[in-house]
């Protein structure tokens, strides 16, 4: 068996190094019988990885400890759902299910209907495939998923319990599923470049791979997020800590590349932009790997360091090669497919907002990667130093505020130029009543300035954007005399994207009311009680009652009895605990126990005891932080929601762009925008009559 | 674009100097990375300096004070050097004989360092265990800080 693995693996390096030369060989020659060659390797790729992923995963779920990997991420007590996840616990593991996915990947693509007898296809995967070639010569070489031990241990090392829960099982899978997908977008938008195809074709064809992409992104950090609160006891959910960080950076950029090319599609510009942003974004997510896996900072999350480093090193080199030569071959090819440039003096319009919003992602990442890299960059200088959380926070704080702002002010433009008058119109209600609710709660006691503002701005962007939907549904029902509801409810479900985008801005909304609430405003206490005595948080008045234990299978487990008073009323009792797992490791945790509401958390962990029961409690109440978790669902549904489009409705939004785009050729001010839900519905109803005609 | 291009290189040029002037303005923005020789051997160097260094915890000087909310303890770096740190806090998770401490806080004049923060660096936090581990291989990873 374990010859039958390690052969797949070598085989499938071998094959892949095969592959990319004969997709480059055959693209140069233009001879299609090496493409069908090089074709019929895709598929033996893909097949070889899929026994190697088989095969890892039968041994994984037999306990064969004579496997490295099995014993390092298993033991014998281990439920089987983590034997499975175990899969994507290790560097190996993770490592063939990344290449395993890019090798999905280039399957899906050589056989997309949708794609078929396209030359674009025979680009996109030998760049798919460079990537493939690295990461199986590391599995053949440096990473083995099949080495075997000398000496096969009567059990294996088990897996680390904190490690056991289901956030640390989906986060960093979502992650790797995000960092792997990042690659399509970058290998449409490059090979169409090689092809010296400047035009915005790689957008259609690569952005619901870029959107599925974001999604698994952002899912991956609000679970590890929401994993750091739950299960680690200090009550927080970000540590800008490197190995987070390099998860950020591409979700910053990949969010920008997600705005910005829409400004292409509509506009025909930003061609240079969206060639940066998306070459950025995946060589975030190699250094991303490389950050984790090199050792060269120090971070809490102890990767196991190995010399693989290197090889990342050269190949993002490489892949920054290809990208700047492509780019300055093309430049005057992509010069001329652009449209005009920006005009800067018509400052009204999407676009502009767009070009900044551009600006502050790169700024904010530029930030981050200057924080995360500067024990480096001061190492040079003599004096290696890193940076801490404060600096994160005071520097990174301004630019997301401006972003805030931004996103509060969509609705507002339109992508030409609007009259101040219109705008004026547009901005007032909002700006009254967020000026109101600030008005409002700086009455309540709420008066540090970020917190202040932001607030401001996150009832700015919920009311505008509220006040839009409002508007369109205005517009629809005069165009098909449909009732509000039904009226409202269309205009969701006919442009899925514009309002999944809302519905995904308005979820950013809330998470921003989390974010503001427990960096401002939240507080703890760590004190020691003796049984019978209280202390005082906030609003809340906590009595400590004494110790018990239980035992939960194989598990100790040490709790305190406590009661819970909240401004005099008793709420449910609490028993924080500690939980001792008798494995090899001797590991214990601490499981905080969280009385949430809408208003704030109250987190309680039991840090420590001695002989006389006298017990150490670290408690902690953080204002707004449900609407963290609240507000990443709800911008998940929404992306999910934009991603819904169905085939049909591309060619009727397509319709009802082209009328728009007429219609504004002639008015040329933003009227067309106030009437866009109209346009919509009258197409519609054409259609509509088309097809009944036809029938 | 290019017009928008040398704006945005500017921008950027501008933004490195606020970073460079933020760092220099908080005094707790920056920390210096120091290995526990370099800091045991020339404590009066780092005076009122913010330092991050690390260093395996030795199980058996922990000690705790849960009036005064105390943990005293030493870290060591396998290599002779051995540092007392005392900190307001309570013990994190998996605070056992040998897991390495990152420690951020200031030297004190008696040599005992005053941490502000601990976070452990737990050897099989996400990755497993690997079961051909050495002793020294650890070793390697506190030797990776380079000394001045």
């Amino acid at each position: 068996m374990s010859f039958v693995a390690n052969t797949s693996i070598y085989l499938v390096f071998f094959i892949s190094v095969v592959t990319l030369i004969l997709f480059i060989v055959g693209n140069l020659m233009k001879n299609p019988q090496v493409i069908k060659v090089a074709r019929v390797c895709v598929i033996t790729v893909f097949a070889l990885l899929s026994i190697a992923m088989i095969l890892l995963l039968y041994f994984l779920l037999t306990e064969q400890f004579k496997y490295e990997y099995v014993a390092g991420y298993t033991d014998s007590s281990l439920p089987t759902v983590y034997k499975i996840t175990a899969l994507w616990a290790g560097k190996q593991g993770s490592l063939l299910l990344w290449t395993f996915m890019l090798s999905l990947f280039t399957v899906m693509i050589t056989f997309s209907t949708k794609l078929h007898g396209k030359p674009i296809v025979n680009r996109v995967i030998p760049i798919i495939f460079a990537n493939i070639v690295l990461f199986t010569f590391l599995l053949a070489f440096l990473n083995q998923p099949f080495a075997v031990l000398d000496e096969v241990p009567v059990d294996g090392y088990g897996l680390n319990p904190l490690l056991q829960n289901f956030y640390m099982v989906s986060h960093p899978l979502a992650l790797l599923l995000g960092y792997a997908g990042m690659i399509v977008p970058f290998a449409f938008a490059m090979g169409a470049l090689v092809m010296n195809d400047t035009s915005s074709a790689w957008i259609k064809q690569s952005r619901r791979w870029l959107i599925i992409t974001w999604i698994f992104l952002t899912v991956g950090n609000v679970l590890g997020g929401l994993w750091a609160y739950l299960e680690q006891g200090w009550g927080g959910y970000w540590g800008w800590d490197p190995v987070e960080n390099a998860s950020l950076m591409p979700w910053f950029i990949a969010t920008a590349l997600l705005h910005s090319v829409m400004v292409q599609q509509r506009k025909n510009i930003f061609h240079f932009w969206n060639y940066s942003l998306v070459a950025l974004a995946y060589l975030l997510t190699i250094f991303g790997t490389y950050l984790t896996r090199s050792g060269i900072i120090e971070s809490v999350h102890a990767f196991e360091k190995n010399s693989i480093g290197t090889y990342f090193l050269v190949y993002m080199l490489l892949i920054a090669v290809f990208f700047f030569y492509l780019i300055f071959s093309r430049n005057r090819l992509i010069r001329e497919s652009q449209s005009e440039i920006l005009e800067m003096n018509n400052f009204a319009t999407k676009q502009v907002g767009f070009l900044f919003a551009n600006t502050f992602f790169l700024i904010v990442t530029l930030i981050v990667f200057i924080g995360t890299m500067f024990p480096i960059f001061s190492d040079l200088f003599g004096e290696k130093k890193t940076v801490t959380v404060d600096y994160y926070n005071a520097a990174t704080a301004p630019i997301l505020l401006l972003l805030m702002i931004l996103l509060a002010m969509t609705p507002l433009f339109t992508w030409n130029k609007t009259s101040n008058e219109k705008l004026l119109s547009k901005a007032i209600p909002p700006l009254v009543i967020s000026f109101a609710a600030m008005v409002l709660i700086f009455a309540l006691g709420i008066h540090k300035p970020y917190a202040l503002i932001g607030t401001g701005v996150v009832i700015f962007m919920i009311v505008s954007h509220v006040l839009d939907i409002a508007h369109d549904t205005k517009a629809r029902m005069k165009g098909s005399h449909e009732n509000a509801l039904l009226a409202f409810g269309r205009i969701f479900t006919r442009n899925r994207r514009k309002y999944g985008g809302y519905i995904a801005h308005i979820g950013i909304a809330l998470m921003m009311l989390g974010i503001i609430g427990t960096q401002n405003y939240s507080h703890d206490i760590t004190k020691t009680l003796q049984p019978g005595e209280s202390v005082d948080l906030q609003d809340y008045t906590l009595t400590y009652n004494g110790l018990a234990s239980r035992t939960d299978g194989n598990k100790d487990i040490i709790y305190a009895k406590m009661s819970v008073f909240k401004d005099g009323k008793q709420l449910k009792d609490i028993e924080p605990e500690v939980v001792f797992h008798n494995d090899p490791a001797d590991n214990s945790t601490s499981e905080a126990t969280i009385v949430s509401s809408f208003g704030e958390d109250l987190y309680v962990v039991l840090q420590a005891w001695d002989d006389t029961e006298a017990a150490t409690f670290f408690i902690k109440v953080e204002p707004m932080i449900i609407w963290l978790w609240i507000g990443s669902i709800v911008v998940t549904s929404g992306s999910v929601f934009a991603l819904t489009t169905k085939k049909g409705n591309v060619r009727r939004a397509e319709m009802i762009e082209a009328q728009i785009e007429a219609e504004s050729e002639t008015s040329e001010t933003d009227v067309v925008h106030d009437i866009e839900a109209e346009i919509e519905a009258e197409i519609e109803a054409q259609l509509k009559k088309a097809r009944r005609e036809k029938e | 674009m290019n017009k928008n291009m040398k704006l945005i290189f500017s921008g950027l040029i501008v933004l490195v100097g606020v970073v460079v002037l933020l760092m220099a303005a908080a005094p707790e923005a920056t920390a210096t990375e120091l290995n526990l020789e370099d800091l045991v051997t020339n404590p009066e160097k780092t005076e009122g300096e913010y330092i991050t260094v690390q260093g395996y915890v030795d199980e058996e000087s922990i000690q705790w004070d849960g009036e005064k909310i105390q943990l005293d303890f030493t870290v060591n770096d396998k290599k002779g050097n051995e540092m007392n740190v005392t900190y307001n806090g309570t013990k994190p998770d998996n605070f056992t004989e040998d897991v390495i401490a990152i420690l951020q806080g200031e030297m004190g004049e008696d040599g005992t360092f005053k941490a502000e923060k601990i976070q452990t660096k737990c050897p099989s936090k996400y990755e497993g265990q690997d079961p051909k581990n050495d002793p020294n291989l650890d070793q390697h990873e506190l030797d990776e800080v380079p000394s001045k």
